[in-house]
């Protein structure tokens, strides 16, 4: 079922066109990873989600309504700003539970979000006093609460050192295990979405590239797929494997491990294969082709 | 997920108090200075009049503090649109609509309030026997801190913040200044029509603009405008101005039509606005 749809949807700020005939389709419980560089028009897609701008052109649509006009639409939704503006002189615990408030939850609610995302040692610091990583995670926990069926994070990587930044995707990818929240995450740091979506939208200068699960997106752009298996006789396993047109080199990693490249639109031939010969293969995994390589195929491929 | 009913009392109520407790410092200094002041003046010019321009005169001053702690509360708007502030409690189901309302609740309701209590209490101590003739006048002072609060909020709805405090204190300094002025010219306008025209500057067309320059001065600030009434009242005048002032009942009516109209466009630009 789709869940969010952009019809040709245009945004201009007086002379700048900041969204120029975006159209496309998130369905549910995706994680969609919204990918472009700076300035490519994310953020303003992000708030045109939310109902905080109004399409100058087109209609966007967020489970069937508008969200410019129908507000309701926001209490299903959390939210974490690109750039959050905290109110410094509030405890985390005051600031939190204001929020929790508004959308009549309890004090409960506010101590579980805390935990989710590890503040719960820093509930009675002022927000002032916070490192930009906890700020982060004071805007990760404030977007979930009341419990939204969609997360949007615009940028929830940005300004972090490496530290920070590896600590906030471990939460979001705890957070997607547990809790099974659809989400919308953008970033211009292509890698590190790579680990949590499933589903891409490639956007550059306002323009929608193309858009579509991942897993589609390799076979359509020819981005070599990666296995990685662990066999019980991976000579056997290999052997087997190579005489298959569509298997293009198999790389043994480990002792009992293989990688294997395939040919992205026999994806779904190879799986049926694997499991064919699952007697002799203790777990196989899909590791995903490299999302960068697909964004410069999607970049070269538009004119 | 619980769905949003659209305004909610709840939620006003909630992003009000959230607020008042953040500017509750700034209130308890106007409400201290104001009331020192107004007991000054009370004490010093008029505690033993009856209800005359002396005794309302100190209020004037307290009004024009309060203003200006209200054109800068309501500045906030602007600042928390302006840098996004705003969208992390849009996020929490509050409506845009909702946001307008529970600031003006807090930044134009919440002062008036405070201001008519606290000096209703001091005058009550200081000179009691003025409470009775006051009352009448409280409720002049609580409109024009309305009207005031309106019409800072529809330029901070825009996302003005420097202009909505320069306004408010321009307002808030000014107006009474202004209104005594023009009022006093049109007071002494009728002479050009016993005399001759040389006597008075106020021939019929600068006659008319002053006096829907105060009309409007009057309706930016009815209080000012009932204490000057009871002067021009007081006033002899040899020849009445050709048409008489509005009265300050119909002024305190057009200013709370206005105050309603102003809210009303400032919900709009609020409705519409990208945030």
């Amino acid at each position: 079922m789709t869940m969010i749809e952009f019809r040709e949807v245009s945004k201009r700020f007086g002379k700048v066109e900041a969204l120029k005939n975006a159209s496309f389709e998130i369905p549910e419980n995706t994680v969609t990873a919204f990918l472009g560089p700076n300035g490519a028009g994310k953020t303003t897609s992000m708030k045109l989600i939310m109902g905080f701008l109004k399409p100058s052109k087109g209609a966007v649509l967020v489970w069937g309504e508008e969200p410019w006009r129908n507000e309701s639409i926001r209490s299903r939704i959390g939210y974490l700003p690109e750039k959050p503006v905290y109110p410094m002189d509030l405890t985390v615990e005051d600031f939190l539970s204001h929020l929790a408030g508004l959308r009549r939850l309890g004090r409960a609610d506010v101590e579980r979000v805390s935990r989710l995302v590890g503040l719960e040692k820093l509930m009675d610091r002022k927000i002032r006093s916070l490192s930009r990583g906890y700020l982060q995670r004071v805007g990760i926990a404030q977007s979930l609460l009341g419990e939204p069926e969609l997360l949007i994070l615009d940028e929830p990587t940005a300004n972090l050192d490496p530290a920070a930044r590896r600590e906030i995707l471990d939460v979001l990818k705890v957070l997607h295990k547990e809790l099974k929240v659809s989400m919308i995450i953008s970033s211009h740091i292509i890698p590190e979405l790579q680990e949590l979506s499933n589903y891409a939208i490639f956007i550059d200068k306002g323009t929608v590239l193309d858009y579509g699960y991942l897993n589609d997106l390799w076979r359509k752009y020819s981005v070599e797929t990666v296995f990685t298996i662990e066999a019980t006789d991976i000579e056997t396993v290999a052997k087997q494997l190579i005489e298959k047109p569509f298997v293009h080199a198999i790389k043994r990693v480990s002792s009992g491990t293989l990688e294997v490249s395939i040919d992205p639109s026999h994806f779904k031939v190879f799986e049926a294969l694997l499991t064919e010969i699952n007697h002799k293969i203790r777990r196989y995994e899909f590791k995903t082709a490299n999302l960068g390589d697909l964004y410069e195929k999607i970049v070269k491929s538009k004119p | 997920m619980k769905r949003l009913s659209s305004p909610s009392l709840r939620r006003i109520y909630e992003q009000t108090a959230y607020m008042a407790n953040r500017r509750m410092r700034s209130y308890s200094i106007a409400v201290i200075i104001t009331d020192v002041i107004t007991a000054l003046f009370i004490l010093m010019l008029g505690w033993q009049a009856p209800v005359t321009v002396l005794a309302l005169l100190p209020l004037v001053p307290s009004i024009s503090i309060y203003k200006i702690v209200i054109a800068a509360q309501i500045s906030g708007i602007a600042r928390e649109i302006k840098s996004g502030e705003v969208q992390l409690y849009l996020a929490h189901t509050l409506t845009r609509v909702e946001y307008l309302l529970s600031t003006f609740l807090l930044a134009g309701i919440t002062p008036a309030l405070l201001l008519v209590s606290t000096c209703s209490v001091v005058i009550a101590i200081v000179a009691p026997n003025l409470l009775y003739t006051i009352g009448e006048y409280i409720l002049y002072i609580f409109v024009d801190l309305l009207i005031f609060s309106a019409i800072v909020v529809l330029v901070a709805s825009h996302g003005y913040e420097g202009t909505t405090i320069i306004l408010g204190v321009f307002l808030g300094l000014f107006i009474w200044i202004a209104t005594s002025i023009l009022l006093f010219f049109y007071t002494y306008s009728g002479l050009s029509y016993t005399y001759s025209s040389n006597v008075s500057p106020l021939s019929p067309p600068l006659l008319y603009l002053v006096y829907l320059s105060f009309s409007i001065c009057a309706l930016l600030s009815p209080f000012t405008y009932r204490v000057l009434y009871i002067a021009y009242t007081q006033t002899y005048k040899p020849s009445p101005p050709p048409i008489p002032p509005p009265t300050p009942q119909t002024i305190m009516l057009l200013a709370l039509l206005l105050t309603i109209a102003l809210l009303g466009l400032a919900l709009r630009e609020i409705k519409v606005r990208d945030i």
